[in-house]
């Protein structure tokens, strides 16, 4: 339970509208622009942590409604639940981790093929193939 | 859970799965303010950190600071994080008491000796021989000395351990001075604030397990990845500073659209802290974000060093005239008028400047 979600609170969205945007969204989008200038030209994955980031709400809900939402959607559920989200720009991802109050641990922008934390791991890889051969055995 | 056991181990051991651990080091990563690409690195040097036996002794405090860390997340980082430390002795927290208590700590300093950490919160006092705080008979001055002959590294958290705090302002009657200025022959970092966020003390903590020492400091002993940056540099209404348009008063139209508070006494642009990226309550908000000044609680001698409201941030001329003719090159003025403040409140600490309660009304 997170007891400050409980709290009904009103934000009020204090910013521009998206045509006009705040400096500290437009510092952001001029990052991922960069970032991927950098996946383009030399395959270099970036990461942004938003968590260091100066934002408030207004401009938080700005900079989403710019990414807009892409075609894949994933949730991962270890550790409170993350959700690894391709934006509209492809190749760029919004990946929010959260704990089991649904607090917000992390939350970064990455510009990536794919998400390194989607990729199977190859230990568990090996002992998925082993749990199945066993169970196939027992047939 | 043994002592020896890896972090990586001891995660397993709570269940947690390999796309769960390097969650665990993204946040990690985020919580040190470290740059997201060190999240592989991170990850690779958690699977072999064995996790270190922590003894935190609180002096002239009033448990703000471990209020601040306990009643923050839970169950969260932080908490895991607290999970695989040993926190072999804490006056707050710990179930043994009197000669049991005392007993603990002797214990871990001998067991572990040249390898715990020791967290400290609180000032020591050492005017007539320290009498003005003892703990199961011994004065704080001796408890410290005894603990830090054998630690590996010493975290004063809070700014009364980092700086003294509220117990050495002016007038000073215990003589309370800080960690620091005791200890000089061990590493030590400084995690102020009044109190400090929890996620930087535990941050320190985590750098210390993943890297296997304290991380960069800066000249007053904090960790740079915290308080490397001006509380006004991180934030949010630093675009309304750059652009001249500051709240008068609490209530006038600036401060009702979220301008910039500098001209209320804002200690902002002097003050090293990362309350204004990491915030308060579950990331809910931070004395700027409420509407209210930053009072500067992260730097040595603030109480002394003026009024809240008035004080030093105060400039000798007119800010809006200042600053408007270089919103493009506000950092500069920033920069600029951020010497002239620490000038200002070098000044006003030498002065001892006396302020009462009217000093609030204006």
């Amino acid at each position: 339970m997170n007891p400050f979600n409980d709290i009904a609170i009103e934000v009020t969205d204090i910013t521009a509208p998206v045509n006009d945007l705040t400096d500290n969204v437009k510092a952001i989008l001029f990052e991922i622009n960069a970032l991927q200038e950098g996946f383009v030209n030399n395959s270099q994955s970036g990461i942004i942590d938003l968590r260091t980031l100066p934002m408030l709400p207004g401009e938080y809900n700005m900079l989403k409604q710019i990414l807009g939402e892409g075609e894949v959607n994933a949730t991962l559920n270890t550790l409170g639940s993350s959700h690894i989200m391709e934006t509209a720009l492809t190749g760029v991802w919004w990946v929010t981790h959260d704990d089991e109050n649904n607090e917000r641990l992390a939350e970064f922008i990455e510009v990536t093929e794919i998400p390194d934390i989607l990729k199977s791991n190859k230990n568990e890889t090996e002992m998925a193939y082993t749990v199945l051969k066993q169970q196939l055995e027992s047939y | 859970m043994s002592s020896q056991q890896t972090l990586a181990e001891a995660l397993l051991q709570h269940g947690v799965t390999r796309r769960g651990f390097l969650k665990y080091c993204a946040g990690l990563a985020s919580m040190m303010a470290l740059p997201s690409s060190m999240i592989p690195r991170i990850a690779e040097a958690l699977e072999n950190a064995v996790r270190p036996s922590v003894i935190w002794l609180s002096f002239q405090e009033c448990t703000g600071c471990t209020e601040s860390l306990t009643r923050s997340h839970s169950p969260t980082l932080e908490s895991l994080i607290f999970n695989v430390i040993s926190l072999d002795y804490h006056h707050t927290l710990q179930a043994a008491s009197g000669h049991a208590a005392e007993e603990a700590r002797i214990n871990a300093m001998e067991k572990f000796d040249g390898q715990y950490l020791l967290l400290v919160d609180g000032s020591i006092p050492v005017k007539d021989d320290g009498v003005y705080s003892t703990i199961a008979g011994m004065t704080n001055l001796e408890m410290l000395k005894e603990s830090a002959k054998g630690a590996a590294a010493i975290i004063s958290v809070g700014t009364c351990a980092a700086y003294g705090g509220l117990p050495k302002a002016n007038p000073n009657p215990t003589g309370a001075v800080s960690v620091a200025d005791i200890i000089k022959d061990k590493p030590i970092v400084n995690v102020p604030g009044c109190p400090p966020i929890p996620v930087v003390i535990t941050g320190v903590l985590a750098h210390f397990l993943t890297f296997g020492r304290l991380p960069d400091l800066d000249r007053d002993l904090r960790p740079l990845s915290f308080f490397g940056e001006s509380i006004h540099d991180r934030c949010y209404r630093r675009p309304f500073y750059d652009r001249g348009q500051f709240a008068k008063t609490f209530d006038d139209e600036g401060a009702r659209k979220g301008w910039c508070l500098y001209e209320l006494g804002c200690k902002g642009p002097t003050t090293h802290n990362a309350c204004a990226t990491t915030k308060w309550n579950q990331g809910t908000s931070f004395p700027i974000q409420s509407g209210h000044p930053c009072l500067g609680c992260s730097e040595p001698d603030f109480w002394d060093a003026g009024s809240f409201y008035k004080a030093f941030t105060a400039p000798p001329i007119n800010v809006s005239e200042a600053v408007a003719p270089v919103i493009a090159g506000g950092a500069a003025a920033g920069i600029a008028l951020g010497l002239a403040n620490r000038m200002k409140k070098a000044r006003a600490e030498r002065q001892r400047e006396h302020f009462t309660t009217e000093d609030l009304k204006e």
